[in-house]
């Protein structure tokens, strides 16, 4: 569904940093890249899950996004 | 809370004798009994919203896991109660595990890693043989409880439902009175200062996910005998958002306004698609947008303003 394009968009910010335009632009190429190698080893639903463990990891590593300096409490 | 006591018996007393009134037919009964189903899955929902204020957007996994490890175990040939206590026990490892990795990241970051991981488990059941893949699980046979075969009948289903929301949301209302629900409330109001007075961030907002996670699966329970299985397009992503979209509707941090959301989403799409088969979506976009805007509490939180005022008028 085109709905996927609201998620992928909205992966892309946070993983770049709320509040960077510099952290959208990487954040995009992140998940583009993560979505489509993962494509090439994998069936399309696989894939798909397998991106979003990036994310998953990525975030953890940087609960703020890439871009974001200060960090989460907690 | 404890001036409000007296509404709940009589709330449980109407819904007992709903079915044997006029509102009775077997399709209302049936929506009636799915309207609890969903409500006892949002109940769940409203903990980590309402309560301690992560906002979740992967609450669909805990319908899917109520859902399968029930079914699956009713297909067994399992009896109800001791699959009730295994998915319970399945749903706490599971959202313990998930919870975990949310919670480490706190507003956004937790959204999104909740809409990951129920992508993740969505993709890890579909590609489960053992689970029906991706066709779903179907053909879930009633199970007996306690060695009797009850269900069966619109009537029995609808009872079940009953009994599990109500179960639910009197254990939910107990844990929201306990000390943790205190903890919860304040990390919600102010997680700087929740935390200068010592209350573990980590572990209460991990306690409030893994309340979700088993009072969701319960729901999930409820869903998978009410409809003798679920499919995959009833526990994607879409399906978290319908989690919130119901919660907000009926009015976070009451735990009873998940059930009264879910009684309207029910019946209003059930017959708006019956009146506009194909544009329904549009009438129940307004139909949210236009409560959201009128109700900005849900129509729990109108509920809450009117009583006050009434009794105030009163005194």
């Amino acid at each position: 569904m085109d709905l996927d394009f609201l998620i992928d968009a909205f992966l892309a910010v946070v993983i770049g940093g709320l509040g960077s335009v510099r952290g959208a632009i990487v954040g995009a190429y992140l998940v583009a890249l993560a979505a489509n190698l993962a494509l090439t080893f994998m069936t399309g639903d696989v894939a798909t899950a397998v991106s979003f463990v990036v994310v998953i990891v990525i975030l953890l590593a940087r609960p703020s996004g890439i871009f974001r300096e200060g960090r989460a409490i907690a | 809370v404890s001036r409000t006591l007296w509404i709940l018996p009589l709330v449980v007393a109407a819904a007992v004798a709903f079915p044997f009134l006029g509102g009775g037919d077997a399709y209302n009964l049936q929506l009636a009994g799915d309207a609890l189903a969903l409500g006892t899955w949002v109940m769940g929902l409203d903990i980590l919203v309402g309560y301690t204020g992560l906002v979740s957007f992967g609450h669909a996994a805990w319908l899917a896991v109520g859902a399968y490890t029930f079914g699956y175990l009713a297909q067994q040939g399992w009896d109800a109660v001791p699959a009730l206590a295994v998915t319970l026990v399945v749903a706490a490892a599971l959202s313990w595990l998930m919870g975990i990795v949310a919670t480490r990241a706190g507003g956004l970051a937790f959204a999104i890693i909740t809409l990951a991981e129920g992508v993740v488990l969505y993709t890890l059941i579909l590609h489960t043989g053992f689970l029906g893949g991706g066709i779903g699980l179907f053909g879930v046979p009633f199970p007996k409880i306690a060695g009797l075969s009850v269900l069966g009948s619109e009537r029995s289903l609808y009872f079940f439902a009953l009994v599990l929301a109500v179960l639910s949301y009197l254990a939910l209302r107990a844990l929201t009175a306990s000390p943790a629900g205190g903890f919860w409330r304040a990390i919600r109001d102010d997680r700087v200062r929740a935390r200068s007075i010592g209350i573990e961030l980590h572990r209460y907002e991990v306690l409030a996910f893994v309340v979700a996670g088993v009072i969701g699966a319960v729901g999930g329970v409820a869903f998978v005998v009410l409809n003798a299985g679920i499919g995959p397009s009833q526990f994607d992503w879409t399906q978290s958002g319908l989690a919130l979209v119901i919660l907000i509707i009926g009015g976070s941090g009451t735990i009873y306004g998940a059930v009264i959301g879910a009684f309207i989403y029910v019946f209003a799409s059930n017959y708006l698609t019956s009146s506009f088969a194909s544009t329904w979506q549009v009438y129940f976009g307004a139909l949210f947008v236009a409560l959201v805007l009128l109700m900005p509490g849900g129509v729990a939180g109108v509920a809450r303003l009117t009583s006050g005022r009434l009794r105030r008028r009163l005194a």
